[in-house]
């Protein structure tokens, strides 16, 4: 019948009990491990918070006992920063801390872009940034030569973005339209004002992903200065570009000029018309009204239902406020 | 008829120990493919990508689907926890799909709810909803009742309801972890939308003490049945979820907790009504559309972000869900067949489809076999004894093995048992495994297949206890 290789099978299972229970040896090791080293971070931070707080506030200088004289500490350390510029901040905390941490915290994290553990790698790249470590951008740099993984590539140009402003754009204009348009977005809002300027002013040499992102900070932005610049988009043949511009101008949150609307309303795209009818919402009653009897019979059921949904809101009070409003 | 019985033996025997390898191995390259993702994410503080989510300029807005029916026991901890979710920008609604009990009573009175009018697309059919209600204290949060018509027909009463672009669906005895929203959408916002559904991890809430919402202490239960079901649920989603989502192979992400872009579920016609596996189904149907449209498009499961779910604590509640879950299954793999080994859907319909349909679904039938043959073999002796043994190392391999390694893999990776006591005792019980629940549940799900094939169909009550509020010791 079949060759029945049982003691094969049975030495088999039995050697994989073998592993599973050294695993779970292992596994309670590096438990017991990890809870002496959280016992140990929190009294470093027993002991040290409130000296932090002098430091940090600039009333005594740190003092060696601060250092962090292993991981453990590190994380204390860690923790008190992350609370500090997450829920106090201030430039004279930052600068604080950015000193701190580039004379003393750096060779941890210098180690730490070397490991071969991709989430060690990750957390160096998020505390150079959180901290302001400029005196890893060396390491930094040379990182950027290895083959890397997109969240590696994005937090670098965080970074880069952080320590050098000035050319970001040229320097990286290529290479940034690999990102998602999430990550573009992220980096728009995180631009100083000159950079974003300077983005804004090469637009047309941007890749499509970065145009999307950069429309869209701009309507987040609602800067009303940017108007004139958006509405000349509208002459773009991207249909994309377009809709985005109609959102962007839409977030202004302020009544929509008439010369929008009516390329809005013109367009054989469905979504472009959709956006105009939903502007309605900011154009006094009276001329809403002569819009939405055009647009009634829309072929497209979302333009249509979004003009009927106008008429319901603009005989509500509250329809009324937001008109006069 | 020795000779018969000897051909019989052989035939099965052969089938079963080709089943049972075919099954160890797939097994065995997931369990790598899930070691591999965990240990590279092990470290990551995760904290510094919900801080970077949270800013409402980054992210999706969210509308929060609960469907209820006869949720009274569990539905204002699932709402308590929902309210308390870290995410910018939330409508929260919930679905009394015609319940018997008090459930719409409670959850007017705990939230101060009124009478209101919300604007409904109404793109999906539905059975009639009889009114809305707002609450005054919480204006994201929605009550919406509605005559009984199943999970799937309330899911879509909501997500004609649904405001925002992207709606998420949680059971009415759930509780979310306060980060799991954030977590789970980030795939779909870093993929600027390529991602149009995702699922997160699902575990059980009996035996946690839990406080307004929120699981307080992480204990394990008391009571066997729970524990293993504890052990089931880490094996299938972090070993099967994790390496058929790298291949863009889902089939199934929980319905107790998962993500839909909206657009895909409209064009996918919705949660289909008739089905008794509405979750399955809609994910089959998104993943069908996105082949036969040819799009950019992908499912996704993610194992950080938790949601916690009451499971059945007695062996009757367990048995009617575990049928219920088969037919389901066999319903929507029976429904899509044409996708089986097609070309056409890709990985999906060359593997993932196939490897359901033979280890998930027809998996027991043979399994159950596999156990009557090692009984039959230990009584034929001989030879036969040999297969016994030989299959019930099989059996022990793929079940308590597994087991163990999945619990090992979690601790090591998540930790969400940080007590070693109980990681202890979800080990020794994973080594009785084999001996009382898995035929169990075997038989359970042949019967499913069963009544699947005789059409017939009953969902089944899930009796609350009240797990949510932390009730079920």
């Amino acid at each position: 019948m079949i060759g029945v290789p049982v003691t094969a099978v049975f030495f088999g299972v039995m050697l994989l009990f073998l592993v599973l229970a050294v695993m779970t040896v292992y596994l309670f090791a590096a438990r017991d491990s990890q809870e002496r080293k959280m016992k140990k971070a929190d009294s470093y931070l027993l002991r040290n918070s409130k000296r932090w707080y002098q430091v940090l506030r600039g009333i005594e200088t740190a003092s060696q006992e601060l250092v962090p004289s292993d991981e453990a500490e590190l994380a204390a350390v860690e923790e008190i920063f992350r609370a500090y510029l997450t829920n106090v901040s201030g430039d004279k905390i930052k600068e604080r801390i950015q000193e701190f941490a580039d004379v003393h915290l750096a060779p941890f994290y210098r180690k730490k872009l070397k490991s071969r553990n991709w989430s060690e790698r990750m957390n160096a790249l998020y505390r150079i940034e959180d901290f302001g470590m400029e005196s890893l951008i060396g390491d930094v740099r040379r990182l950027e030569r290895k083959k890397l993984t997109a969240d590696e590539r994005f937090q670098l140009h965080l970074i880069d973005l952080q320590f050098r402003p000035d050319g970001f754009m040229e320097r990286n204009a290529t290479r940034l339209g690999d990102l998602s348009e999430y990550e573009a977005r992220q980096l728009f809002f995180l631009m100083p004002e000159h950079v974003f300027n300077e983005t804004v002013a090469m637009f047309g040499k941007l890749a499509p992903v970065l145009q999307y992102g950069l429309i869209e900070v701009l309507g987040m932005r609602q800067d009303l200065m940017r108007l004139r610049f958006l509405e000349e988009l509208l002459d773009s043949s991207d249909p994309e570009i377009r809709i985005r511009v109609l959102r962007a101008i839409d977030a202004f949150g302020i009544r929509t000029p008439d010369r929008i609307l009516e390329r809005a309303f013109d367009s054989p795209v469905w979504e472009e018309r959709f956006l105009g009818a939903r502007m309605l919402r900011r154009v006094p009653a009276d001329e809403a009204a002569r819009y939405a009897s055009r647009m009634r019979d829309d072929p497209s059921w979302l333009v249509r239902e979004e003009i009927r949904a106008l008429s319901v809101r603009q005989r509500s009070p509250e329809g009324k406020m937001a008109v006069l409003r | 008829m020795e000779n018969v019985m000897e051909w019989v033996m052989k035939f099965f025997g052969v089938v079963i120990f080709t089943y049972m390898t075919i099954v160890i191995l797939a097994y065995s390259g997931m369990f790598l493919f899930a070691f591999l993702d965990l240990k590279r994410q092990r470290r990551l503080d995760r904290r510094e990508l919900d801080d970077q989510f949270i800013d409402a300029f980054y992210s999706k807005p969210v509308t929060v689907l609960v469907p209820a029916y006869n949720e009274e026991a569990g539905v204002v901890g699932s709402i308590h926890s929902l309210l308390n979710l870290n995410y910018p920008q939330t409508e929260l609604l919930v679905i009394d799909d015609g319940s018997t009990d008090r459930t719409a009573e409670v959850v007017i009175r705990q939230f101060d709810m009124v009478r209101a009018e919300k604007p409904t697309e109404s793109r999906l059919d539905t059975r009639q909803v009889r009114a809305v209600y707002r609450s005054q204290v919480h204006p994201n949060l929605w009550l919406i009742k509605k005559e009984n018509g199943g999970k799937g027909d309330a899911l879509n009463v909501g997500i004609n309801f649904a405001r925002y672009p992207y709606f998420c669906t949680i059971d009415g005895d759930s509780i979310l972890d306060g980060n799991s929203l954030l977590r789970v959408m980030k795939p779909i916002m870093t993929s600027d939308g390529k991602v149009v559904a995702a699922g997160g991890n699902v575990r059980i809430v009996n035996g946690m003490a839990v406080d307004h919402g929120v699981v307080s202490d992480i204990r394990l239960s008391g009571r066997p049945l729970v524990v293993m079901q504890v052990v089931e649920y880490l094996r299938a989603f972090l070993m099967g979820r994790i390496a058929l989502s790298r291949l863009n192979m889902v089939l199934i992400i929980s319905g107790a907790f998962s993500v839909f872009s909206k657009k895909y579920a409209f064009e996918a016609g919705g949660y289909n009504t008739e089905t008794i596996g509405e979750d399955m189904e809609m994910i089959v149907k998104i993943q069908r559309l996105i082949k036969d449209k040819n799009m950019d498009a992908r499912v996704e499961f993610v194992p950080d972000p938790v949601c916690w779910t009451e499971a059945p604590q007695s062996l009757a509640v367990l048995r009617r869900q575990r049928r219920r879950w088969h037919q389901g299954l066999l319903e929507s793999l029976w429904r899509h067949r044409g996708m089986t080994l097609n070309p056409k859907y890709g990985s999906v319909g060359m593997l993932s489809i196939p490897y359901f349909w033979l280890v998930e679904c027809l998996g027991p039938l043979i399994e159950l076999g596999g156990y009557l043959y090692v009984i039959a073999a230990f009584f034929m002796g001989g030879i036969y004894y040999e297969y016994a043994v030989l299959l019930m190392l099989l059996f022990i391999l793929y079940g308590t093995v597994f087991s163990i390694g999945s619990v090992l893999l979690e601790s090591w990776s998540l930790n969400a048992f940080p007590k070693q006591r109980d990681v202890l005792r979800m080990m020794a019980l994973s080594l009785t495994e084999v001996v009382w629940y898995k035929p169990l549940t075997l038989f359970w799900r042949v019967e499913g297949l069963v009544r699947s094939m005789f059409r017939i169909r009953s969902w089944g009550d899930m009796e609350r206890v009240g797990a949510t509020k932390g009730m079920s010791e």
